[in-house]
C-alpha cells in the first residue's frame, strides 16, 4: 500500500480539538460542533471496587476518579493502592489504537527489527479491529492454529471476567492456537511437587497462623520475603497476614531468615539473618540433613511411616553413592555458612517444634526442583509434618495463605472459558508441534521451530510461529535474557498487544489496542484467595478515558468480524458474565449451606462477607495424613511423601535426579574461573506487582534512586568500586547492560546485588543488540535456560554480573536545564 | 499586539496536536523557514530555538525518513510510548501534584472553555497543550481579557514540559519546538495589555 492509500484508509486528518458547544454562543473562529467528549457521566460519590492491592472505594467527582480510600476492614492497606489512580491517569496510558508504521504500510513481518522505536500510527477502532481480525484469519488460513501463539501470560488486572480467557476463547472459535503452561513464579515447585506429595503443594490454604503462634518454637524463613509480597494477591489482597506478623514479632519465638538480603520481615521479627551464597540452599539443607542423620536426630519412625525412599537418599547423604559424604563441612564449603552453624541449625530444628517456611526464590534458579524437594525431605527428617506448628509451608509470602479459610464458595464457575477449537477445524497433525509449551520456553520455541525439547518426561516439538496476541501481560518484563528475546521475537510476523499501559511489550508491538482499567468496567472477585473473606462487586466508577474500551467490548467486536459473535458471547453482556459468576458461586454456596444474597442485592451492597468457622482457625496441613496415612494417603504412587521418586528416575534426567541432590549451577559465586564476580538477585519488588505500577510516579517516588530502579549493593562491594549511595551504576555481563541507582547497605550479603524484577525495560536504542537499559530491568542480565528438563521453569536467579559506577553522562534523566530562552 | 500572534498560537497547537505528515514536513521546510512559524525568526529571544528547530528538521533526512523519525519522537514524547523515562506528556496535569492526567487543571480548563461556549472533541483532555494554545489563539483574536490568564497558565507549566522534551527527545525537533514556544510566550507576554502580566507562581 502506498502512503497516500494508507492515509486515506485510516483517515489521517488533523484533529479538530475544539468546537462550539451546542446552543452556546462561542468564540469566533471554530467550526461546527460534532460529538463532544462527555459521555454520560457516572454519578458523584464513592464506588467500591478492588484491585490486586486490596478492596477500596473510588471517589468519583464530575466523572473523574479523584481519590482512593481503602476498605475499612483492610488491616494494613497497601502503600501501592494509590497506584490504581496512576493506572487510569498515568501519562503512559495507551490512548488510541495504534499500528506500527512499517507493519501498516508494508504488511505483516515488515521490518521487525524496527520494533520498539515508537513509530506508530493512530488508527480508528474499526481499522484496528479489521486488522486484528484479518491477521487471525490470514494466519489460520495460510498456516494454521500451530502458527498462532495465544499463551498470553501475566497478572492482568483483578476480576474474574478474564480477558485472557476471552482471547483464548476467540482464538479457539476461530480455529485454535498454541497455548502455554506453567508460570514464571513457581514452575519448578509445580512440576516436582506432584512427584513428591502428589499436588502442586504451594497453593491454597496453608497451616494457619494461629498454629504457628500457639505451637511453633522455631520459625525458619528460607529464601522468602513474607511481608512484602503479601501486599498483593492473585485475586484481591486481604492483608490478613498483618496481624500475624505483628503477633509473631511479639511472640518471642526464635525466628531465622536464610536469605541474601536482610528483609523488612527479618527486621520486624528481629530474626537471625543467615546469608548463604545464592543458589546453594539445597547444599545447605543437605548439610543440615547429614548432621541429623549422623547424630541420629532424624525421626526414623516418621520416615518409615510417611515417606518412601529415604534409604536411597541416606546413601547419597553419607557418600555411599558417590563417595562424598555431604557433611556440614562439605555444605559449608559450598554455601559459606560455617559448618558449626549448620550443626547448630540441625540441633535447633530437631530440638524444637520447627516450622520451615520456604519461598519461591530458591526454585527460580537452575535445578530449582531440588530445593523444595529437599525442604520437604528436611521437614520429613524432623518428623513434624502434620503436627501443629511443625512441618513446612511454601506459600506464606503470597495471598496471606496462613489465614483460616471461610466457607466462601469459589468465584470461578460461570465465567468465560477458553473452550475448544472446532471439531471440524483444520487438521492439526503432530508434526506441526506441541499444542502447549512451557511458558518460559517461548524464546527457545521462536529460535527452534520444529526442534525438539524435553519436558516432564516426554519429548515434544516446537511449533513454527507467525502471530501472537498478548492481553494483560508484559513478556518484555517477565522473560529472561532480554536481548536474546528481542532478537528472537522477530520470528513473529505480527505481535498484537491489548493493554492499558505502554509497557515495554506494547512498545514492541505491531498493533496496540487500548483497554479499559479496573475502574472503567464491571467485574467481580474474591477477597483473599486463601481466606475467601468476601466477594466484592467491582462496579464501574468512570467511563473509559480517551479511546479505551473494555476487553469484552474489544473481543465481541473481533468475534463479529470473525463470524463467531453468538458462540463467543452466548448472548451475554459483560455484566451478564459478572452475574453468571456470582449466581454460580451462590449455588455452590447453597450446597455448602452458606447463604448469599441474590445478585441484585449483592451488586447494590457491593460486598458479601463470610465468617471463619472456629474449626478452621487451628488447621494444620497434612494433619489428616499424619493421623491416618492409609485412610488419607497423599496422591503419590506410594501414597506417601516420596523422597525418592521412581517416576522421576524413569526420566533419566541428569539435571533432575530421582532424589534431592546438590547440582552445581552454571553461574554462582563458587564457580571456578567465573567471569563476573557478583550474584544478581532479581526478587519480586516490594512496591510493585511485578511490572505493574512501575509507571506510577507516586509509588515510584517511594523507592527510585537517581530516577532509576534501586540496586542494593553491600558496603564492601561498593567501597571496592568507588560507588556511593545514590550513584548511577551500570550492571553488565555477556548478556547485556543496565543502569540503576545504587543503594549501599549492610542489608545485602557481600558478593550479591539485588535489582528487582518488574523494572520497565527502557532500551537506549530499541532493537539494538546489547543496548543499554536506562532504567534497570534485571532481565536484561538474567539467563534464559530451563530449571531442568523436568519443569523447564525460569532460572532468573542464576546470573552473575559486574557493577561499576557509571562515569559517562547518564542518558534520559539529564538534569533539567531549561532551554536558554525559557529561563 | 503583533498581528501574527493568533496564527502562531494556532500553528503551535497543530504541531503539538498531531504527528507530522509528509505534507506538513514539506510545508515546514518550504523556504527553510518553519512554515507558519517563519515570523518567529525575528522575535526577541526566539532566534536560537527557531534555528535549532530548523536544523533538527533538516537533519531528519528525506521526507519519508523525517515522517518516520519525527513521528517516533512524537509518539514517544507525547503519546506515552517512551514509557515513564522518555515521556513529555502534553498535559498540564502531568506537571502538577501527583502528575496524573485529568487533574484540577483539566477541570479548570474545561470550565473555562465552557464559559466561552467551547467543548473539547476527540476524547481529548482540556488541558492538552494544543487545546490551551487553540483557546489562547481564539481569546487573543477576540481581544478577550482572559487571554492574559490563559497565557500565564501555559507559561507556568511550559518550562517543565520543555525540560521533559529536552530530556527525552532524540530527534531534537520537539525539544527545540518547546523551547521556541516558551520564547514566543515570553515575548508575547510583553505584548499583552498592561496589568495582565502573567503570574508565574
Amino acid at each position: 500500500m502506498t502512503r497516500s492509500a494508507v492515509s486515506a484508509a485510516i483517515g489521517l486528518t488533523r484533529r479538530r480539538l475544539l468546537a462550539a458547544s451546542a446552543g452556546a454562543s462561542a468564540l469566533a473562529g471554530f467550526g461546527l460542533p460534532f460529538a463532544s467528549r462527555a459521555a454520560a457521566a457516572l454519578p458523584d460519590g464513592e464506588v467500591m471496587s478492588a484491585a490486586h492491592w486490596g478492596v477500596f472505594y473510588a471517589r468519583v467527582q464530575g466523572g473523574r476518579f479523584t481519590g482512593v480510600r481503602p476498605w475499612e476492614k483492610d488491616p494494613r492497606p497497601s502503600p501501592m493502592l494509590p497506584g490504581v489512580q496512576d493506572i487510569v491517569y498515568g501519562p503512559t496510558r495507551i490512548r488510541y489504537p495504534m499500528v506500527r508504521r512499517a507493519w501498516l504500510e508494508k504488511g505483516p513481518g515488515a521490518a521487525p527489527g524496527e520494533r520498539g522505536r515508537g513509530d506508530f500510527v493512530r488508527v480508528s477502532w474499526d481499522k484496528a479491529l479489521d486488522l486484528v481480525a484479518g491477521e487471525i484469519k490470514r494466519v489460520q488460513s495460510q498456516f494454521g492454529p500451530w502458527a498462532i501463539f495465544g499463551g498470553s501470560y501475566g497478572w492482568r488486572s483483578a476480576g474474574r471476567v478474564n480477558p485472557q480467557m476471552m482471547m483464548k476463547r476467540l482464538l479457539n472459535l476461530s480455529g485454535g492456537y498454541v497455548d502455554s503452561s506453567e508460570d514464571y513464579s513457581k514452575a519448578a515447585i509445580e512440576r516436582i511437587m506432584p512427584y513428591v506429595v502428589g499436588s502442586v503443594e504451594a497453593e491454597g490454604p496453608q497451616s494457619t497462623y494461629q498454629t504457628v503462634l500457639d505451637h511453633s518454637q522455631v520459625v525458619a524463613f528460607w529464601g522468602v520475603s513474607p511481608i512484602d509480597n503479601n501486599g498483593i494477591a492473585n485475586t484481591v489482597a486481604d492483608h490478613l497476614d498483618a496481624p500475624f506478623f505483628d503477633a509473631l514479632a511479639k511472640a518471642g519465638k526464635r525466628v531465622i531468615f536464610i536469605d541474601p538480603v536482610r528483609t523488612d520481615a527479618c527486621k520486624l521479627l528481629r530474626g537471625e539473618w543467615i546469608a548463604p551464597r545464592p543458589g546453594t540452599d539445597t547444599a545447605m539443607m543437605i548439610g543440615i540433613a547429614h548432621t541429623l542423620l549422623t547424630e541420629k536426630l532424624h525421626d526414623a519412625k516418621f520416615l518409615a511411616a510417611y515417606t518412601t525412599g529415604f534409604d536411597k537418599f541416606a546413601a547419597y547423604l553419607d557418600g555411599r553413592i558417590d563417595g562424598v559424604a555431604k557433611t556440614a563441612e562439605w555444605a559449608s564449603a559450598i554455601c559459606e555458612v560455617p559448618a558449626a552453624k549448620l550443626r547448630d541449625l540441625a540441633h535447633l530444628f530437631a530440638g524444637n517444634r520447627t516450622f520451615l517456611v520456604g519461598g519461591w526464590a530458591t526454585q527460580r534458579q537452575q535445578h530449582g526442583e531440588q530445593t523444595p524437594w529437599m525442604l520437604i525431605t528436611l521437614a520429613a527428617m524432623l518428623g513434624q509434618i502434620g503436627l501443629p506448628g511443625g512441618g513446612f509451608t511454601q506459600r506464606y509470602h503470597l495471598d496471606a495463605c496462613g489465614t483460616p479459610a471461610t466457607p466462601a464458595p469459589a468465584v470461578a464457575g460461570g465465567g468465560i472459558v477458553a473452550g475448544t477449537r472446532p471439531a471440524n477445524g483444520k487438521p492439526w497433525p503432530d508434526e506441526r508441534g506441541a499444542k502447549v509449551i512451557p511458558c518460559a520456553r517461548i524464546v527457545d520455541m521462536l529460535e527452534n521451530p520444529g526442534g525438539s525439547y524435553e519436558f516432564n518426561g516426554r519429548t515434544f516439538r516446537y511449533p513454527d510461529m507467525r502471530l501472537t496476541y498478548w492481553v494483560g501481560g508484559n513478556p518484555f518484563h517477565h522473560h529472561q535474557d532480554r536481548n536474546r528475546q528481542v532478537a528472537a521475537w522477530r520470528k513473529f510476523e505480527t505481535f498484537i498487544v491489548q493493554d492499558s499501559q505502554w509497557t515495554a511489550s506494547a512498545r514492541m508491538a505491531d498493533i496496540v489496542l487500548p483497554s479499559a482499567t479496573v475502574v472503567e468496567r464491571n467485574d467481580i472477585d474474591r477477597v483473599g484467595p486463601a481466606s475467601g473473606r468476601a466477594i466484592v462487586a467491582m462496579k464501574q466508577a468512570i467511563a473509559p478515558v480517551f479511546e479505551a474500551r473494555s476487553d469484552y467490548d474489544i473481543f465481541v467486536a473481533l468475534a463479529q468480524r470473525l463470524g463467531v459473535e453468538q458462540a463467543f458471547t452466548t448472548g451475554k453482556t459483560e455484566l451478564d458474565w459478572v452475574r453468571s459468576l456470582y449466581d454460580t458461586a451462590r449455588k455452590l454456596g447453597e450446597t455448602k449451606k452458606v447463604p448469599m444474597p441474590d445478585f441484585d442485592t449483592f451488586w447494590k451492597q457491593g460486598i458479601v462477607e463470610f465468617e471463619v468457622q472456629p474449626a478452621a482457625v487451628n488447621w494444620t496441613k497434612y494433619a489428616d495424613f499424619r493421623a491416618d496415612p492409609l485412610l488419607n494417603p497423599l496422591p503419590t504412587p506410594s501414597g506417601k511423601i516420596e523422597i525418592f521418586s521412581e517416576a522421576v528416575e524413569k526420566m533419566h534426567y541428569d539435571d533432575c535426579p530421582p532424589h534431592p541432590t546438590w547440582l552445581e549451577p552454571t553461574e554462582w559465586l563458587g564457580q571456578k574461573d567465573g567471569k563476573y564476580p557478583l550474584h544478581l538477585d532479581s526478587a519480586h519488588p516490594k512496591l510493585r506487582l511485578h511490572s505493574q505500577l512501575c509507571n506510577a510516579a507516586v509509588v515510584r517516588r517511594l523507592y527510585a534512586v537517581a530516577g532509576r530502579e534501586p540496586c542494593l549493593i553491600s558496603t564492601a562491594d561498593a567501597k571496592a568500586r568507588g560507588i556511593a549511595d545514590g550513584d548511577v551504576v551500570r550492571l553488565f555481563n555477556d548478556r547485556g547492560q543496565v543502569l540503576a541507582g545504587a543503594v549501599v547497605t549492610g542489608d545485602v550479603r557481600p558478593g550479591v546485588v539485588r535489582l528487582c524484577e518488574g523494572a520497565w525495560y527502557d532500551p537506549e536504542r530499541p532493537g539494538g543488540r546489547d543496548t543499554l537499559c536506562k532504567y534497570g530491568d534485571p532481565n536484561v542480565l538474567t539467563k534464559d535456560v530451563g530449571t531442568s528438563r523436568l519443569a523447564q521453569g525460569t532460572t532468573a536467579h542464576t546470573a552473575m554480573v559486574q557493577i561499576e559506577k557509571f562515569a559517562a553522562k547518564a542518558p534520559a534523566v539529564t538534569v533539567f536545564a531549561a532551554p536558554s530562552a525559557a529561563v | 499586539m503583533l498581528p501574527a500572534t493568533t496564527e502562531i498560537c494556532a500553528a503551535f497547537a497543530d504541531l503539538f496536536a498531531d504527528p507530522l505528515q509528509a505534507g506538513d514536513i514539506e510545508a515546514l521546510r518550504a523556504d527553510d523557514a518553519l512554515g507558519r512559524l517563519a515570523p518567529l525568526a525575528g522575535w526577541p529571544g526566539c532566534g536560537e530555538p527557531w534555528q535549532r528547530a530548523r536544523a533538527a528538521l533538516a537533519a531528519a533526512g528525506g521526507t519519508e525518513a523525517a515522517v518516520s523519525t519525527l513521528n517516533a519522537a512524537f509518539c514517544r514524547l507525547f503519546l506515552g510510548v517512551g514509557g515513564p523515562a522518555q515521556s513529555a506528556p502534553p498535559y498540564q496535569s502531568a506537571y502538577v501534584g501527583t502528575g496524573r492526567l485529568f487533574a484540577e487543571p483539566e477541570t479548570e480548563m474545561a470550565a473555562m472553555l465552557a464559559r466561552h461556549g467551547l467543548v473539547v472533541q476527540d476524547n481529548e483532555a482540556a488541558d492538552h497543550l494544543a487545546v490551551e494554545l487553540l483557546a489562547l489563539s481564539a481569546l487573543l483574536a477576540a481581544g478577550d481579557p482572559e487571554a492574559a490568564a490563559l497565557h500565564a497558565r501555559i507559561a507556568g507549566w511550559l518550562p517543565d514540559f520543555a525540560a521533559a522534551c529536552a530530556a527525552g527527545d532524540a530527534s531534537g525537533f520537539y525539544a527545540a519546538l518547546a523551547a521556541l514556544l516558551f520564547a514566543f510566550l515570553a515575548a508575547l507576554n510583553a505584548e499583552l495589555p498592561p496589568g495582565a502580566a502573567s503570574d508565574r507562581t
